[in-house]
């Protein structure tokens, strides 16, 4: 399945008063390494996708992470996420987060393709993930 | 288990361009409410963590189950406990109800730390101090 890395630079703001990230944060990366890796794999950003496939977006209905070596300010990390289940409606995502080469965290995400409930318009509902994403994705990892 | 209570107004500033809190926030949310949980004690847990000699305690695993989302407004009543004691870990569930519905569930498996005592800078854990563990087991809701 496609993967796709990239570098972060720890900042003093990402940190707590014993000096390490604080644990959100990681979750914060972990968000966005999700985007990047859809923006990968479809070629467009996220907000393009929401109105490409007239999406709201895919939030989270599960998620967790284990915290094996702490990250301070300064520390460039590496995450690598890669998709590891497409579902109907749902999909895994897994990250794993390095530094100086060692697993540092890992995180795991089952999201949910969703958009307006056409009844009750400020509601979200689960839609089918359109065939053209998952396409998308497995082309994208033959190419690379 | 004693059970802590807090509510918690979903402010402008939590929430993301879908309109919902943005997930990480419940993520501070536990840690705070750890700390609330935590003082009562009696004592607020920097206080707790001098008395006590600790550094803190580190998270080593955490995990939420989202069911309903949250919007800006939204009032959410938390509720936490430590629902295990291992030798040095603990686990802190929380739950967070709207309107009385479940809005998502967690846990925290954290590490009571201490300086390492051969290794500077380095940290290891240390059983729970036993009058905590009695506090916070106390089967008061």
């Amino acid at each position: 399945m496609l993967s796709n890395s990239r570098a972060v630079e720890i900042e003093w703001g990402a940190c707590d008063p014993g000096g390490i990230v604080f644990n959100p944060r990681y979750f914060e990366f972990f968000d966005w390494s999700t985007a990047l890796l859809f923006q990968r794999a479809l070629g467009m950003s996220k907000l393009e996708m929401c109105r490409t496939f007239d999406s709201v977006g895919i939030p989270l209905v599960d998620t967790r992470a284990r915290f094996l070596r702490s990250s301070r300010v300064g520390d460039i990390v590496q995450i690598t996420s890669t998709v590891t289940a497409f579902r109907r409606s749902s999909f895994d995502v897994r990250h794993e987060l390095t530094g100086d080469g060692l697993l540092a965290v890992e995180g795991f995400e089952t999201r949910v393709w969703v958009g307006r409930d056409p009844q009750h318009p400020d509601r979200l509902k689960s839609k089918p993930i359109p065939a053209a994403v998952i396409d998308r994705f497995t082309a994208a990892a033959s190419e690379s | 288990m004693l059970i802590n209570r807090r509510t918690l107004r979903v402010e402008w500033g939590d929430c993301d361009p879908a309109g919902i809190v943005f997930y990480p926030n419940y993520l501070v949310w536990f840690d705070s409410s750890t700390t609330r949980l935590f003082e009562r004690t009696g004592m607020a847990l920097p206080e707790l963590y001098r008395k006590h000699g600790s550094v803190g305690m580190p998270l080593i695993e955490v995990g939420v189950k989202f069911f309903i989302p949250s919007r800006f407004g939204d009032e959410l009543v938390v509720e936490s406990g430590v629902r295990e004691w291992g030798r040095s870990s603990l686990i802190v569930q929380h739950r967070f109800l709207k309107l009385g519905e479940l809005a998502l569930e967690g846990f925290e498996k954290r590490v009571w730390s201490v300086p390492h005592p051969d290794q500077p800078g380095r940290i290891k854990g240390q059983p729970v101090p036993a009058e905590i563990v009695a506090m916070l087991s106390a089967p008061e809701a």
